[in-house]
Parts: C-alpha cells; structure tokens; sequence
C-alpha cells in the first residue's frame, strides 16, 4: 500500500533534519516526489519471500 | 571521400593502414581534429580536445613504425573517454559543476594507459549526464549531448558524447561508464556497438565513481572488432581496483569469426515483451530471426529486481553524495539533486534486503544459463526521444521519461552480467538490442554480435550529414 504524501513529508523533514540535509522550499516537492517514488519500489520488491538465510552481496574481502 | 577522412573507417582498418604505412598516425587524428571542429558545435559530444597531446603521440607512434616497432593493434586509432575518466592534466568533472573545482588528474586512468600502450590516441573527454545519474545524455551545465541521427534528440546517457562522437564518426572508439545501462543505452540510440562487460572485469580505478556496487567500463565502437580490439587491450590485473576479480587475461579477438553453430539461444520473454515500442519489437525479430533463436525463457520477478536496483543505486549514489549534498546542493543539476537527497533518506533495511533479492535473483537466472548461452533482449523500450520530453509512452502507459529508460537493461546490470548492444537501423532511427552472456562470456556475447554484423543485419550507418 503506498504511503500517503502527508507521511512522505513528514519523513522527509524529519531525516533532512537529522542528517544535516538543508533542503529549500522549492525542492520539498520534488523530493518528496522522489521519496515517495522510492517508497512505492520498496513496497514492491518487498514482496519477494526472502528467507532468513538469504545472503546479501558480499563486496568486502579481507 | 575515403572511409579514413569520413570518420567511417573502423579502428581495425585504421590501424592496419598506419601499420602499413599508407597512411600516418599523424594524418588520421588530423582528420579527426578537423572533423571535431567542424561538428562538435552541433553535437556537443566533446567537452575538451586534448589537442597538442593527441598530435604528440601520433607523432611518437610514426616514429615508431619507421623505426620497425610493433605499433600495436590499436597504432593510430583516435579515441575518447567520457569526462569521468581521469585525464592527466585535466580537471575529472564527471558531468558536474562542483567538481570543476578539483584540481586536475595527476594520472590517466589504467584504461586510457593500457590502449595507448596499444598505439590507440586520446583526443579528449566527452559529454555526460552529471554524475552518471541519468538516461538521456542531458546535461544543465555544459548543455545537451546531441544525436547525430537527429540533432533535435537525445543521445541516451549517461555516457552520451561517448555514443554520439562514435555514431558521427568524430572518433571510432570511445569508453563509457554503465551502471544502470549507461553504455547499452547511448548505443541502442546512436545506432553502434557497445559492450557492458561482466562486473569485476576491467579495472575501474581513476575513474570517478556512481555506484560502485554496480559501476562497470567498458567500449563503444562502430564495429564489433573494434569492440573486442578495445576490450581485450584493456584486461588485466589491477590491484587500485578492489572490486576487479583476480582472472586471467581472456582475450576475445581469437574467437571472434567462430559464429554461432552450437550455442542455445534463448529471447528474453514475459517483461521483456511488455510496454515496448513497436520499433523495439521489431529490430528484437530481425535479429532473432537472423539467429533462428525461437526458444523463449522467462526471467524471474524482473520487475522487483529492477525495483531493488533502484533502490541501491539510490542509497549507494547518495551515500557518495553525502557531503556534497551537505555543502553544494544548490550547485547539482535540480533533477538529479532532488533524487540524491531523496536517495540518501532510504532506510537501511531496504537497501540490505535489495542487496538479499539481488543475490536471490543471480542465483535464478544463472540457473538459465544451464539451458542457454545467450539471451536476447531489448536494449531499450523504444528509439531516441526528443530533447527536453519528460515522458515515454510504455504500452498503453505514459511514464516518468528518466527513470523508465533503462527498464531493459538494469535486470542484467544489477547481476553483473556481460551484455554486447548491437544496432539495428530502421528507419527513421536505430535501436538497440542486448545480447548477454553467462559470467566472463563476453567472447561468446561478441561471437554472436559479429555473426549478426557479417550476415548484415545490424551496422553503425555513415551518416551523411558527418562525413
């Protein structure tokens, strides 16, 4: 289920907020467009049933 | 007028004649200077000439050869590198503004090296999308790269002046970077040869990076030959490089001409057929055709997969970002800084469980290569759009223009596989269509791609307007 654009927006502000991101007013909606973009392609691979074991790709190597 | 003056020449042929000395490395990039200046003011591909350079070592690789040294198999061929690619004595700019504030590169890159060390000549840095986070070959700071099959469209990108300075035939070998489709996509809308090769393949130090997880180098090229000239001059161990797997050298050009008697070939099915133009339909059944490949095989969840690769293009992008954003965000192109600062709120857990699904899903369709050895699909959903358009018609669907390009081709990418994009020239514009490989197959992905370029199905057209 997407998630509605007042929650995207009050995400946005809070981890801009706490990432030390200054977004201007003119590109909150844009990025909140994006985010919710993002949202919706999380949701959505989401659905594939991953068991516990399932390994993410190594990169590093010692 | 001769192929050589035209632009139309291969890098074979070119070296072969300053092998033979019937003509000079010194001639050749001459022309190819000449043309630069007389079409890089409608194209945009080039965004600087190494000039006194490119003459310099033309001139070292003639006194070479009148003094009976092997030239190498690349002796006089011009090439240029998109502007991520670190340039001894030019600024990296990686398509950006804010880099311009670098200091320039110290080094070349090991590739540009290693295909000089081949006889091949820089001539300079191309066009590109900022910071490699684009599909179109659009660029708000040094302006567009243009399509030299129609001035008024896209290139594709990111690796734009990469597939436009090869299809006007200003140069006949460039590099480009592709993470998400950023060669396949430049060459399916400029009408040449690209190669994606597996990733882990070629080293990638001194360039500047995307997403490293996903970042690969690789040519684009007017011929198939030149493709695996360029590919096999270019392997080899590279420890600046952490990512680049510890493989012998595995050269393709020997096996080239084997054609195609006894490899299962295989169309990529389901997504692959959806929302695609007609144009993509039909270059997809010429070149099936021409390869009798009737077998069709499903890739699992594609759409999820391509979902997950974006989202760690997001995450890893923006995490490169992060100071930047931080500092200069006001300087970034707006539509690219909009996503960055989107991608870099991405809760972790998303982007380990994209990482869970990826390896979830190479272990599904490397399983297919025990049933095929190539896999035909469509480079991209349609030719190359108009200049400033936003949105791409996909079926019955008007989307989003920017991020749908590379609908086709980040289910390969996001696993690493080696894919060769060859054009098929309709009219009034070309398309592109991949060919992928299993893991270090890039031979058997090209043995392919040079059976459809001698059976005349697919070609890098002389444009008219170029020559």
């Amino acid at each position: 289920m997407a998630t509605d654009r007042e929650t995207i927006e009050a995400y946005v502000a809070a981890t801009a907020a706490c990432l030390r991101l200054d977004i201007k007013a003119e590109w909150k909606d844009g990025v909140a467009q994006n985010m919710s973009t993002l949202m919706d392609a999380i949701e959505y691979f989401s659905g594939v049933p991953l068991n516990d074991e399932s390994e993410p790709a190594v990169v590093f190597r010692a | 007028m001769s192929a050589l003056a035209s632009g139309t020449a291969s890098a074979a042929a070119i070296a072969a004649s300053v092998n033979r000395r019937e003509t000079s490395a010194l001639a050749v990039v001459e022309a190819a200077l000449a043309r630069i200046a007389r079409h890089n003011p409608a194209l945009n591909c080039f965004t600087s000439v190494t000039r006194e350079r490119a003459l310099a070592s033309a001139r070292r690789v003639d006194a070479d050869i009148a003094a009976g040294k092997n030239a190498g198999p690349l002796a006089g061929v011009p090439f240029a590198v998109k502007n991520l690619f670190d340039v001894a004595g030019l600024t990296t700019i990686a398509g950006s503004k804010i880099n311009r504030d670098l200091a320039p590169a110290p080094h070349d890159a090991p590739l540009i090296t290693r295909l000089e060390g081949q006889g091949a000549i820089l001539l300079g840095a191309l066009n590109m999308g900022e910071y490699a986070y684009d599909f179109t070959g659009e660029n708000i700071h040094d302006g567009p790269s243009r399509n030299p099959h129609d001035v008024t469209r896209m290139t594709g990108g990111s690796s734009g002046g990469s597939g436009g300075a090869v299809a006007a035939g200003l140069v006949p070998l460039t590099l480009g970077s592709d993470t998400n489709g950023s060669i396949r996509v430049p060459a399916s809308f400029c009408g040449i040869f690209g190669l994606k090769p597996t990733y882990g393949r070629l080293s990638r130090a001194g360039t500047f990076p995307f997403v490293s997880s996903f970042d690969h180098l690789g040519p684009l090229a007017r011929t198939t030959e030149d493709l695996a000239l360029a590919y096999d001059a270019m392997q080899g161990a590279d420890p600046a490089d952490p990512v680049q797997a510890s493989r012998p050298d595995e050269p393709s050009c020997g096996s080239l001409h084997n054609g195609i008697a006894g490899l299962r070939l295989a169309i990529a099915g389901g997504y692959f057929e959806q929302g695609r133009s007609a144009a993509a339909s039909a270059a997809m059944s010429q070149v099936a055709r021409a390869l009798g490949a009737t077998r069709t095989i499903h890739l699992p969840e594609v759409a999820r997969a391509r979902a997950a690769a974006y989202i760690i293009t997001a995450a890893e992008g923006s995490a490169l970002h992060l100071d930047r954003l931080r500092e200069r965000a006001g300087e970034f192109d707006p539509a690219v800084r909009d996503r960055l600062l989107a991608g870099a709120m991405i809760p972790a857990g998303a982007v380990i469980r994209a990482q869970k699904l990826r390896r979830w899903y190479q272990r599904q369709v490397l399983a297919l290569f025990q049933e095929c050895d190539i896999i035909l699909a469509p480079a991209t959903p349609c030719t190359a759009p108009k200049l400033g358009d936003t949105t791409l018609d996909l079926g019955a669907q008007k989307v989003p223009l920017r991020p749908n390009i590379g609908l086709f081709t980040q289910p390969f990418s996001f696993i690493g596989l080696p894919v060769v994009t060859v054009p098929v020239q309709l009219s009034p514009l070309p398309i592109g269509v991949q060919i992928v490989a299993a893991p270090w197959r890039e031979d058997l992905a090209l043995r392919v791609a040079h059976h459809l370029e001698r059976a005349g199905v697919v070609h890098a057209k002389a444009l008219a307007a170029f020559s």
